[in-house]
């Protein structure tokens, strides 16, 4: 039975081209790193790689999936995050390795716990429980880092559970057809919602807390249709957002440079000046992986990775990753009507529209079209929790479409 | 799912807001792309505000001026011939702001949006650019213009070549001056500026050159007329001083003494309407086309509208208002040599890539048709007759020399001294070049400019006549 | 370095090679349209085919299937597919879900050929295509003369009498057994070629397309004629 109009991408040829960038990157690194070092990054992009086939092997051959568009899209946005990683902290390239490992079991996890519309619809209560309570421990353990109280440390790992917490925020907020029409009430949602985006609210962390509040928008839109409470609660949101500022002004400060960056060139613009500096310096094909000077620059690997994409690898590989968000954007609102259950339509459509609010959050960020949060670029900064969270997303994503898991259709 | 689908369909005004924002986003970055990444943070061009990596400038004969060795930029070891290509050349932290390596930086990095600065990496550096200067022209003349401030230009009014640049003061790069910002005796006024593109003079007796043009072409019987000066002459309600009393004189002789009366009195006749028309016919009013595409030169300006008759007198003898820009009056003479045909000047004549590629190879252009050939072969004898019966050929020795020289009074007061200035150009074919001298805070133009532009004609003599 | 220049633009095409392959796909490709079961309006024969695995029922213009139907809520029930085979969700509505004439509580699992009704709008589901669905159809349009169809079992009876009684009383033509229904509830007759009904019932009355009828009342095909919890579909 073939699902989709015209054909898919050719699997074997594109996991090829894929595996050749890879390769590619691979050996630049091995040319520019330090001997020490070496071995670390062939372990990380030889176990990529290897983890890579894996998948498509088991989702081609046991699964028999068709459609791959999804997952290349993620395993190759990852391997250019990868490589940066690798080449700027090669130490640093192995723990990455790790997570990102975890974030494509992850993937693989949340596509098993999504096949199930009851027990799914069932657990919403308990991951709801979980999320909040997973917040509001951060509130109270978590140290101030970078101004922001967001991190946990468990026996030198750090996690940021915001990042995990997205994903539960969708799923909770989500919801099947028939539960939408005979409850048509957002107020549960709402107050879940309020104690997720209060917590880092109280965390400082605005960035994520703008995310959440964005993702809620969406959700609450998709449940209910429901304008007028969406503007109100907008309109709530906007003078809460302007009583913070009066009465916090340190975190109007944060802002202040906004718009204006080349006026602070060496104070409160210091990273968007620079990231401009560098975006244009690499040209439409970059100066070439590992030969940036934007790396030097602080949180060059997390917030400006923009910038260092734009000058290692060029602006137009840039422009195509940020074309690779839009994307899965596109393909979750095609497939929606179709999707199972209205619960994966919220859910996919949800995820793929929180990834490409953080994407315009940090690249118009750095680039200073808006004012810089401090959000990572999905798959592409290096932060374990934050590459988990996109995987997981992308599982969210992948569950739009009634191809994805083969039962539950009619006999034919 | 309709319903679902249906406010799915919203999230496509997501997508457009967002790809919208993308357009923005690269459309600032590639058409500030040359800014930006010029920008002086960047460390792949600069090191401590330096430009450390960049081509070489070449004079016209192919010596190296500026170089890089090491990631340092590298002049020549000739002290004279840095302070006289200071400005020209600019330094790389930015002060001068019309100098190659600021104008010209993203060539001298060999920046392109495809590569970005990747030929950097590539080569280690970035074009070459040869300019059309010749260093002993340029040495000379900052060498006569020694401690006065002012500037020499000289051009190929055949071609629009600037062979010869100097702007005063100046200082060594190399070795820069302590107190050069913090001096308060005036000794450094001006002096990260290129006087010679953005340095604005009243034009003196110069302008009667213009006047005459204006009278050529309006008066038919002005050769015929013959004008009284007693010292003075009464111009509408005030009186215009002249230099000497020269009495009965005509036009040519007018032009030979720089008769002010003689002068004044043409310009009444003629009126501001005739002489804003020739003036802006010949570029005054407008921005002259960059100096090869980039260095920015100053306006000239002439405004007589609303003037009274007094006024317009003045002006006739390049006084009140007006104010010409030294390039620009370069080019007007050399427009008078080469029959009433303006040569747009250029600087640079070559780039080359790293690679040995011409990547920019200077046209030479015409900026207009000034005037006929029959008013400019007129102007052309009278100048020749100031030379040949006024200055003497004495100062340009077998270069069939024509010229006019000014002294602008840039004050009433008495303490303050006058500006000299000289324009001319030789008429010989094999030496076709066209000279200004402005010398600012000196005597008169005979014994201060003229002595300068004789020094560098003969240095131009001996570069370019075998 | 020569190797490292070519390198860049390699590495560059790799990868949007890649992602320009996959956004095309993605942003070109949708899934197919595809009819997973059917509700056909006993009243009139339309067909309301189910091409999403949740389908929305109601009076309101939001739903997937609209029926205007005045006793069905704006919002009434959803049928959805799950993963083994198909359920109705009551959401809530005023007047309720009946399969084969059983109000039904939140859920009920759906059968081939059950008959669902949304408030007084019967509907026969089927699973399966369209296809399947003409070949039942033709079998059923055989018979030529008049006939009510009981909604719940499928029995027909053919009027092919010019007068029929319906009642509790024994020896009517149509007897029904509930104590709700009077001896004599309603009778049809023919006259001029047309049929007609006419309402005697005491305890409930006789309703047709869920309107009481108070004189004798012209049937036309696709009628559903309601006594209580039992309903019969006219058909010509």
């Amino acid at each position: 039975m073939n699902i989709l109009k015209g054909k898919n991408v050719n699997l074997a040829l594109m996991l090829f081209v894929v595996t050749l960038f890879e390769v590619t990157c691979l050996f630049t690194l091995l040319g520019k790193a330090e001997e020490q070092y070496k071995m670390n990054i062939i372990i990380t992009m030889g176990v990529y790689i290897l983890v890579q086939y894996a998948y498509f092997f088991g989702a081609k051959i046991i699964l028999k999936r068709k459609s791959f568009e999804v997952e290349l899209i993620a395993f190759l946005l990852t391997s250019i995050g990868l490589s940066i990683t690798a080449s700027v902290y090669p130490k640093l390239a192995v723990k990455q390795l790790i997570a990102v490992l975890i974030g494509i079991f992850g993937f693989i996890f949340v596509q098993w716990l999504l096949r199930d519309i009851d027990r799914i619809m069932f657990l919403r209560i308990p991951i709801a429980v979980c999320a909040v309570g997973l917040l509001a421990f951060t509130l109270v353990f978590a140290k101030l880092t970078n101004g922001a109280k967001n991190w946990i440390y468990i026996g030198g790992l750090s996690i940021q559970p915001s990042e995990l917490v997205k994903v539960a925020f969708i799923i909770v907020g989500a919801a099947t057809l028939e539960r939408l029409q005979s409850n048509r009430s957002l107020t549960k949602f709402i107050i879940f919602a309020l104690g997720c985006v209060g917590c880092l609210f109280l965390m400082y962390d605005f960035g994520t807390a703008l995310i959440f509040f964005f993702t809620f928008i969406v959700i609450s839109f998709m449940r209910s249709g429901d304008i007028r409470t969406l503007a109100l609660v907008c309109t709530g949101a906007f003078m809460g957002g302007l009583l913070v500022l009066m009465f916090k002004p340190y975190v109007a400060n944060r802002f202040a440079s906004f718009g204006h960056v080349w006026e602070y060139f060496d104070t409160s613009g210091f990273q968007q000046t620079r990231t401009m500096i560098y975006s244009t310096s690499g040209g439409l094909f970059g100066v070439g992986l590992g030969n940036g000077k934007l790396r030097d620059i602080y949180a060059a690997t997390e917030d400006l990775v923009f910038g260092v994409v734009c000058e290692e690898f060029g602006m137009i590989m840039a422009g195509a990753i940020l074309l690779s968000y839009v994307a899965l954007l596109v393909y979750s609102i095609r497939h929606s009507k179709y999707a199972r259950s209205s619960f994966y339509a919220i859910v996919a459509c949800a995820a793929a529209a929180l990834m490409l609010f953080q994407a315009s959050l940090n690249v118009f960020g750095v680039n200073d079209l808006l004012p810089l949060t401090g959000v990572t670029l999905p798959f592409i900064s290096r932060g374990g929790s934050s590459i988990m969270c996109c995987w997981m997303l992308m599982a969210l994503i992948k569950s739009v479409d009634r191809s994805t898991y083969r039962f539950g259709g009619v006999r034919q | 799912m309709k319903s679902i689908s249906r406010r799915a369909l919203m999230l496509y005004a997501l997508i457009l807001l967002f790809l919208a924002g993308c357009g923005l986003l690269y459309f600032n970055l590639v058409t500030n792309a040359n800014d930006w990444a010029m920008n002086r943070a960047n460390k792949h061009l600069y090191s401590e505000g330096a430009l450390s990596t960049a081509g070489d400038i070449l004079d016209s004969k192919g010596n190296i001026i500026v170089t890089t060795e090491d990631g340092k930029r590298v002049y020549s070891d000739n002290k004279n011939l840095r302070m006289a290509l200071l400005h020209t050349v600019g330094d790389t932290s930015g002060y001068i702001a019309n100098g190659i390596q600021t104008t010209f930086k993203d060539e001298l990095t060999g920046y392109t949006l495809l590569d970005g600065v990747y030929n950097l990496k590539r080569y280690g550096k970035g074009n070459d650019i040869k300019l059309t200067l010749n260093s002993k022209v340029c040495e000379t003349a900052y060498k006569a213009l020694g401690n006065n401030k002012g500037t020499v230009g000289v051009m190929n009014y055949k071609t629009g070549e600037i062979v010869c640049i100097a702007s005063t003061p100046t200082y060594d790069i190399n070795n820069k001056p302590k107190d050069i910002d913090t001096d308060t005796t005036g000794k450094y006024e001006g002096i990260y500026i290129n006087r010679f593109f953005s340095g604005v003079y009243t034009p003196g007796s110069t302008f009667k050159v213009l006047t005459a043009i204006c009278a050529v072409e309006n008066i038919p019987d002005i050769y015929d007329r013959t004008f009284e000066c007693k010292g003075k002459t009464l111009i509408g309600e005030g009186y215009v001083i002249c230099s000497g009393t020269h009495g009965k004189i005509g036009f040519e002789k007018a032009l030979n003494k720089s008769c002010n009366c003689a002068f004044a009195k043409i310009a009444d006749e003629l009126g501001a309407e005739k002489l804003m028309a020739t003036a802006e016919k010949i570029g005054f009013n407008a921005n002259m086309a960059d100096i090869s595409g980039k260095i920015h030169c100053a306006k000239s300006r002439i405004n007589l509208t609303e003037s009274s008759s007094l006024d317009i007198g003045w002006a006739g003898i390049g006084q009140y208002t007006t104010l010409i820009n030294p390039c620009h009056m370069l080019t007007v003479m050399g427009a008078i040599a080469n029959g009433g045909t303006a040569q747009t000047p250029y600087l640079v004549s070559q780039i080359t890539s790293p690679e040995g590629k011409t990547v920019f190879s200077a046209k030479e252009s015409i900026t207009g048709e000034y005037f006929t050939s029959d008013v400019a072969k007129k102007v052309d004898e009278m100048l020749r007759s100031n030379v040949k019966n006024q200055y003497g050929d004495g100062f340009f020795p077998k270069m069939s020399f024509c010229g006019k020289t000014g002294t602008a009074e840039v004050s009433n007061d008495k303490n303050i001294r006058p500006n000299a200035l000289f324009v001319g150009y030789s008429q010989l074919e094999e030496m076709p070049f066209a000279i200004i001298v402005v010398v600012e805070d000196t005597t008169t133009s005979i014994t201060s400019a003229v002595p300068i532009a004789s020094k560098v004609m003969k240095a131009v003599k001996s570069e370019y006549v075998k | 370095m020569e190797l490292e220049y070519i390198m860049r633009y390699v590495l560059c095409i790799l990868a949007i090679a890649v992602i320009i392959n996959c956004v095309w796909s993605l942003v070109r490709l949708k899934p197919d349209k595809k009819v997973y079961a059917l509700l056909v309006d006993m009243a009139n024969d339309t067909q309301y085919p189910i091409n999403c695995y949740e389908t929305s029922v109601g009076r309101s213009r939001w739903c997937d299937i609209v029926f205007t139907n005045s006793t069905v809520s704006r919002s009434h029930a959803v049928v959805a597919l799950r993963k083994d085979g198909f359920y109705v969700f009551d959401t809530e509505s005023k007047t309720g879900v009946y399969v084969n004439n059983e109000k039904i509580v939140k859920k009920q699992k759906l059968e081939d050929g059950d008959i669902i009704a949304f408030g007084t709008a019967f509907m026969k589901f089927y699973i399966g295509s369209e296809a399947d669905r003409d070949i039942k159809h033709k079998k059923q349009e055989k018979v030529l003369c008049p006939r009510l169809v009981n909604i719940m079992d499928d029995t027909e009876f053919d009027l092919d009498g010019d007068y029929i009684t319906i009642g509790r009383e024994e020896g009517s033509n149509i007897e029904i057994s509930a104590k709700y229904v009077s001896r004599r509830q309603a009778e049809i007759y023919k006259e001029k070629n047309k049929w007609y009904i006419e309402d005697y019932g005491r305890v409930v009355k006789t309703t047709v397309n869920g309107e009481q009828i108070y004189s004798p009342t012209e049937l036309r095909d696709g009628d559903v004629i309601k006594i209580g919890d039992f309903a019969f579909l006219y058909e010509e």
